[in-house]
Parts: C-alpha cells; sequence; structure tokens
C-alpha cells in the first residue's frame, strides 16, 4: 500500500500557507470577542471552513475590534489557504494602508512577499520583503531571510544572497535549505568552487530530523554528479557513498556511483554498483539507465555473451515495463485515478484526511505515487477536494430550504391567529377609559394644590370623623340656649382643631405622596401605550417581515441552485484535469521506456552483427557507439 | 572514443533525470481562476446563508449563546461538560483531545445555541474531568441570568488557580 502523498512533500504544501505562521506567532491568545474566540477554536482544529465563516459573518454583522488586527490576519491566512490570492492580498494592503502600527505592517508584509513568494512573483516578492523591518518573531525573520536569499538567487544576485543567509545562522534548517538552494545555484551557473564548498558544509550533517537526512541525501547527491561533470571521480564516489542505503535517493547513487567508475575506466567496480540495481523495481528511472549501462560496459569490456544476455534482459524488462505503462494508461483513462482519488467520506478537514489515506492497490497505483509527489499536481488535488467539500457544504444547504419555507408559513399561520384574537381583545379598548380616568384625577390633584384644599386629602377616617363632626355642629347650632353647652362646643372646636392641624401638617407628604402615585400611573399608561402601539406597529410589519424573509430565501435558493451547477461542472472539469495530468505523466515515462527500448535493441542487433559477420569483427564499440545517446532527447 | 561515449551517456543520464522530475506543464489558468472565483462565490453565500439562519432560527430577541472557554488548563481534564437552564438539559458535550488542545490554546467553543423567553432563568453546568491528583472530580457552577431583548453571551471560563492549586469554573456575562 502506499501512502497516497509522501509526508515531506506533504510538509512542504501545508508548511507553505500563511495561516500556519500566524498559528505559531499567535499561540496561545488572549480573546477579548468571543466570536475571534470561536473562529480560533475551530482553526485549531483545522476546521478551516467553519473558521473562515465565523470570520466572515462577525465581519458582516458586526467586526471584531476588540482583538487589534489578529482577525484580518488570520482571514487573510484562511482566504490564502482557499487560494484567494486577490483578497488575501487586498486585505494585507488594506492593514498596510490603514496607518497601522510597525509590528502589524511588517507582518501585513511579509504576508504579502510570502504570497507573491508562492506565486513565483520573485521581484516583487523581494520589493515587499524588503519592506519588513524588525518586529518580526525570529523564526518568520529566518523564513523571510530565506526567502528572500532565494529571490536574489533568482536573479544571480550572489552576494546579496549570501548576505541574506549569513542571517540565519541561529536558525539550522533554515540556513540548511538556503546553503543547499545556494550551492546547487551556484554550481548551476557554474560557480562549481563555490557551490560544492557550500553543499559540502550539508554533506557532512549531523541530524535526527527526517528532513534534513532527506536533504543531506539531496546534496550529496547533487555534489557526486557535479564531480563526475568535473571530470573527478573520487571526489563523486566519496559523495554518493554517504547517501543513505534505504532512501528514495540510493538507486540515484548507485547509479553514479557506477558512472564515477566508468569515469576512471574502472568498469568492473562499476559493474559492481549497476549489477546490485538490476533487480531494483524498474518503475525507478535510475533503475532503467543502469539495465543499459551494465550491457554496454560489458561490451566495452569484450565481454560479448554476457553483454548480449544483459542487453535481453533489459529489453524484456522494458517490454515489461512497457505492458504495464500501458495498462496503467487504460486503467486512467477508465477512471482507476479518480476511483482512488474521491474521497469516501467527505469532512470538514477533508485536506489532512486525504493525505493520509493509502492508494488502494491498483494497477496505476506506483505510478500515480511519482505524480502525487509534485507540488503543481498536489495544488489541483487540493482545489478538487476543496471543491468536494464545498459542493457537500452547498448540498447541505439546499436540503434545509423546505423546512425554512415550512417554517414561515407555520409562523404566518400562527401569526394570522393571534392577529384575529388580538383584534377583538376588549382589553385593547380599556386603556382609553383608564386615560380619561387619569386626566379626571390629575386636574383634582391641581385644584387641591392650587387651591391648598388640605380636607381634600384627609384619610377616610378622618373624613369620618370630620362628617361626625360636621353634625356635632349642626346639632349644636340647632340648640337654644348655648350657653347651657359651652363646654360641648369648646370640646368640638378643639377636635376640629386638632384634626385639622393632623390634615395640614401632613399635607405636603400627602400631597407628593398623590403626585407621585399619578407619576406611577402615568408610566404604567406609557408603557401599556407602548406595547399597544407595539402590537399595532407588528401588525403591520409582520406581513412584510414574511414577506421579507420569504424573498431572501428565495434569493438564495436561486443563487445556490445555480452556484451547485456551476460546482458540479468545474469539479468535472477539474477531475479531466487531473486525469489529463496523469495521462501526460505516464505517457512521458513510457516515451523515456520506449527510448530505452529502442536503444537497447539497436544495439543488441549491432552486437550481434559485430560477432556475426567476419568484416565487423574487428570493429568495437569505440567506433560505432552502440546507442544514438542524446540525440533523441 | 570511450570518453565520448561516456559524455553521450552522461548526457542521457542528466536529461533522464530532469525530465522525471519535471511535471508535465499542463495547467490550465482560465480553469484555475474559475476555481478560485467560485470558491469566493460559495463561501459568500455560505456566510448569507448562516446569517439567514441564524436570524430565522434565532431571533436576537431570544437568542442565547453559551461559550466555554479555558485559561491554561493544566489542573484540570475536562471530559464533558453539562448544561440545564431552568432544569432542563440542553446540551451534553464528550470532549476530545483535539477539542482540549485547541481550548488550551485560546480557542472558545460555542457549547450552545438556543432561544429562551424574556425574564430570569437559571443556568447550571456540571463540568467532568479529572483534577490536580489525577481523581475524578465533578463539579457545577450555577447562574441567575436575566434575558432582555438583546442576545444573551454566558460565558463558563474553566481557569486554573495557581495559589490554590485547584481548577475554578467562573461564569461571565458578555454585554
Amino acid at each position: 500500500m502506499i501512502l497516497l502523498f509522501k509526508q515531506s512533500i506533504t510538509a512542504v504544501l501545508i508548511a507553505s500557507i500563511a495561516i500556519s505562521s500566524f498559528a505559531e506567532e499567535r499561540d496561545p491568545h488572549e480573546v477579548k470577542d468571543l466570536r475571534y474566540g470561536e473562529a480560533l477554536y475551530h482553526f485549531y482544529q483545522e476546521q478551516y471552513f467553519t473558521s473562515i465563516t465565523n470570520l466572515m459573518v462577525a465581519k458582516e454583522r458586526d467586526p471584531i475590534t476588540a482583538q487589534e488586527i489578529d482577525p484580518e490576519l488570520l482571514l487573510g491566512g484562511l482566504y490564502l489557504y482557499y487560494g484567494l490570492h486577490q483578497d488575501a492580498s487586498n486585505l494585507f494592503t488594506d492593514l498596510i494602508e490603514q496607518n497601522t502600527s510597525e509590528e502589524i505592517q511588517d507582518r501585513a508584509w511579509f504576508n504579502i512577499g510570502k504570497m507573491r513568494y508562492q506565486g513565483h512573483l520573485f521581484n516583487e516578492a523581494k520589493q515587499s520583503l524588503i519592506k519588513v523591518k524588525d518586529t518580526l518573531s525570529p523564526e518568520r525573520e529566518a523564513e523571510r531571510q530565506n526567502m528572500l536569499a532565494n529571490t536574489y538567487l533568482k536573479q544571480k544576485d550572489f552576494s546579496a544572497a549570501y548576505k541574506a543567509i549569513k542571517k540565519l545562522d541561529a536558525h539550522q534548517d533554515w540556513l540548511t535549505y538556503a546553503r543547499y538552494n545556494m550551492g546547487v545555484s551556484l554550481i548551476k551557473s557554474g560557480k562549481n568552487r563555490e557551490g560544492t564548498d557550500l553543499l559540502n558544509t550539508i554533506s557532512h550533517l549531523k541530524t535526527d530530523n527526517n528532513e534534513l537526512k532527506a536533504l543531506r541525501d539531496k546534496t550529496n547527491i547533487a555534489l557526486g554528479y557535479a564531480y563526475i561533470r568535473q571530470n573527478q571521480p573520487n571526489a563523486s564516489i566519496h559523495f554518493l557513498n554517504k547517501v543513505r542505503l534505504k532512501g528514495p535517493l540510493s538507486a540515484k547513487a548507485l547509479l553514479g556511483i557506477g558512472w564515477a567508475y566508468q569515469q576512471q575506466n574502472n568498469l568492473k567496480q562499476a559493474l559492481v554498483s549497476w549489477m546490485e540495481l538490476r533487480d531494483w523495481p524498474v518503475i525507478d528511472t535510475a533503475v532503467q539507465e543502469s539495465l543499459l549501462a551494465i550491457p554496454y560496459t560489458l561490451e566495452k569490456m569484450e565481454k560479448n555473451q554476457l553483454a548480449l544476455q544483459n542487453y535481453r534482459y533489459a529489453i524484456d524488462n522494458y517490454k515489461k515495463e512497457l505492458t504495464s505503462l500501458k495498462h496503467s494508461l487504460q486503467a486512467v483513462k477508465k477512471g482507476e485515478l479518480l476511483s482512488a482519488l474521491r474521497p469516501a467520506i467527505v469532512t470538514e478537514n477533508i485536506l489532512a484526511t486525504e493525505y493520509k489515506k493509502e492508494l488502494p492497490e491498483s494497477i496505476s497505483a506506483p505510478y500515480i505515487r511519482y505524480l502525487l509527489n509534485s507540488v503543481d499536481f498536489q495544488t489541483i488535488h487540493k482545489n478538487y477536494l476543496d471543491l468536494i467539500y464545498l459542493k457537500k457544504n452547498l448540498s447541505k444547504w439546499k436540503q434545509q430550504f423546505s423546512a425554512y419555507y415550512l417554517m414561515l408559513k407555520e409562523r404566518a399561520t400562527y401569526y394570522k391567529k393571534q392577529q384575529h384574537s388580538t383584534k377583538n381583545d376588549s382589553r385593547l379598548q380599556l386603556v382609553t377609559r383608564l386615560k380619561s380616568r387619569r386626566d379626571k384625577l390629575a386636574a383634582k390633584i391641581l385644584k387641591i394644590e392650587h387651591q391648598q384644599d388640605v380636607y381634600a386629602l384627609a384619610s377616610e377616617d378622618e373624613k369620618d370623623i370630620l362628617s361626625s363632626l360636621n353634625k356635632i355642629k349642626k346639632s349644636l347650632n340647632r340648640l337654644h340656649s348655648k350657653d347651657e353647652y359651652a363646654e360641648e362646643n369648646e370640646k368640638y372646636n378643639l377636635f376640629r382643631g386638632l384634626l385639622l392641624w393632623d390634615i395640614s401638617t401632613d399635607y405636603t407628604p400627602r400631597y407628593w405622596k398623590v403626585k407621585n402615585e399619578l407619576n406611577q400611573l402615568d408610566k404604567s399608561l406609557s408603557l401599556t401605550t407602548k406595547r399597544i402601539s407595539s402590537l399595532r406597529q407588528s401588525t403591520i410589519n409582520a406581513p412584510l417581515s414574511f414577506s421579507g424573509y420569504y424573498k431572501r430565501i428565495k434569493n438564495k435558493e436561486k443563487k445556490l441552485n445555480r452556484l451547485l451547477k456551476k460546482i458540479t461542472y468545474i469539479i468535472r472539469s477539474q477531475e479531466k484535469l487531473i486525469e489529463k495530468q496523469a495521462l501526460i505523466s505516464l505517457q512521458q515515462r513510457y516515451h523515456q521506456i520506449e527510448n530505452y527500448h529502442t536503444r537497447a535493441s539497436y544495439s543488441l542487433a549491432r552486437l550481434y552483427d559485430r560477432l556475426t559477420l567476419p568484416e565487423n569483427s574487428n570493429k568495437n564499440i569505440e567506433n560505432q557507439p552502440p546507442v544514438d545517446m542524446g540525440e533523441k532527447k | 572514443m570511450l570518453h565520448k561515449n561516456f559524455k553521450y551517456l552522461i548526457a542521457i543520464l542528466l536529461i533522464a533525470f530532469v525530465s522525471t522530475a519535471t511535471f508535465a506543464e499542463e495547467k490550465s489558468p482560465a480553469l484555475e481562476k474559475q476555481v478560485q472565483n467560485l470558491k469566493k462565490e460559495v463561501l459568500e453565500l455560505n456566510k448569507e446563508l448562516f446569517i439567514l439562519e441564524e436570524d430565522l432560527l434565532f431571533p436576537a430577541n431570544t437568542q442565547f449563546s453559551i461559550f466555554l472557554s479555558m485559561d491554561i488548563g493544566n489542573l484540570f481534564d475536562l471530559d464533558s461538560v453539562q448544561i440545564n437552564i431552568d432544569g432542563d438539559n440542553v446540551s451534553n458535550h464528550l470532549y476530545t483531545q483535539r477539542e482540549i488542545n485547541a481550548l488550551k490554546r485560546g480557542g472558545v467553543q460555542k457549547i450552545y445555541l438556543g432561544n429562551i423567553a424574556s425574564g430570569e432563568h437559571e443556568l447550571v453546568a456540571f463540568f467532568t474531568g479529572k483534577g490536580p491528583s489525577k481523581r475524578h472530580y465533578k463539579r457545577g457552577t450555577t447562574i441567575k441570568i436575566e434575558k432582555t431583548s438583546a442576545p444573551l453571551f454566558v460565558e463558563l471560563k474553566i481557569i486554573d488557580n495557581l495559589t490554590k492549586q485547584q481548577p475554578e469554573f467562573k461564569t461571565k456575562v458578555w454585554e
């Protein structure tokens, strides 16, 4: 079984997205806005779709302001993850133009630079990256210097690249990658000495890191072949021997060692290396090459019978490989590749799930592995998976619409019912009568105030007493001999005076109590009036709200149906592109092996001729090159 | 002559490696652009539908959300949370390690979204997990809340009290 993607390559792709840098730099977060915290919660679980939805909704409803620019940076990173480079670029440019702090500007320039770098716009990337000042974290600063070094290398500005690399001393990983890139670039520019010197520093690297071990192997391969080109076979063998025996580059190393011995004219040792590869899987290009190199070298050693046997062996293996490739081509055409790549379960972190899955045993699987490890193909594949998830999401929304319509209908029915019962509710008329009574009361209180009518504020008991006193007074007035009742009159006056005193001295608090109660009544009446008014308003608004929702739902449904059609079409186009890329890759392999096969067949025929025709027997391989090497390509 | 042939072979060898390394450059910029535009459109529509659904199902005057956060979280290994509103169980959540990690890094989980009527309510949350001595630990926290016509947000916080070396469970009502 083959893992869908090699871990190392996947790491390159995943690490390239800006959001990973965001997570490293901003962890742990102090959350000042729950919506931002929620977006982070999903982001940390690689649920990028939910995270971006949370941030977009927040931005639409009420932008998050309590977290400075963190939400914007996260959103920018997520835009990049979904390949929305223009949106990300706009967002980061906005941050720069908003006269933000130096730290924010640095981070925005860094992200813009990285985006342009990933888009192979090296000059533009350099222009952005050099605008960053000194506020980045050490890790991001190292990444910036590495990107800068690479942009300088693209322009063959080695001295600027060297200066950038010098700043990476504290970061072994970045330093190693940067040195490798510069070393290879120098060699490619013909500066062999400088290039090999730089690569030498990686060649001896002691590390437990698997990525760096792989880079060390790559370096030794690069050095080995560079020394072959410089006609220094001893140095070449030295470096190629350092490549790990059990690794993806071991066949390439053994092949190179063979060539280096060949260069030394040590044909026997060359054969030892190549014979080691003889039984390795022919799918490896180094093995394919060695199959042809073995008989060719044997022929040079005048071991013609062995050469014949090995030419035949090579031809047989090439034939088998061609047949296998033919089957793979047919299988891909029949959709085998797409069946393997189509996710069985579509989840939000589909990318992580799919990258960990194993390819099913199939005809094309061994070849597809090579294709899948190409970064370009991974981009196409990521788009394909993104679209599949987005389509699932749209389909999920589509299923909701009937429920929305039903909900709206139920609400409208309920509303109609309520509206009818409300209309006939007698309590709604009561408020008018209450208002009229309140006005009468207010007028009475005003009159009391104007007339300072203390008796009007007497309590019920006091009123009873007053009424009794009035009766007593009437009785006293009816009596003929008032002098006889002088004591009673005096008592009457005393009692009335006392009552008047009590009521008068308590007038102010009594008056304010009444006034306060009137205020309370006013408030209650006002609230009731508002509620009635709100009820009347909602009677008018509710139908509008229902029709508003209905229009909104209808509009979204229309948009969704259009997008569903579009996404289905584009997924199919993406599938065709995947198949096309696979077919082109397989055809390239096919032509390459066909070429080897032709050369092996030609060499076999030529050797037969030489051995069977007496006039040709003295012509050796040196006078007549066995293959049209180099011409066909 | 051997040298000459050797040169041929080296040339072939290098070309072969280069050709296997290069991926078929059959890119389709138009399709790539279509894919990006489509993704943008889908994300936009998804946002609009999200808002529509929230407006429909959880109107502001009844909307009630409960969030859960963790500060440090070293003194309490959270297993599950149960939430009751006015005596009714409205949410139970069993945590995965992935979710715990997201909480410890500062993520905030929306553990409940629903509707409640205006007025006073009682919210009770039970936290189950392992305490500082790795013993089974269950704690509850209660809060009285007042729902008005505005949406209501309550945050349940699990905090490490480093002085007491005990976890604390607090609540905060957000404006």
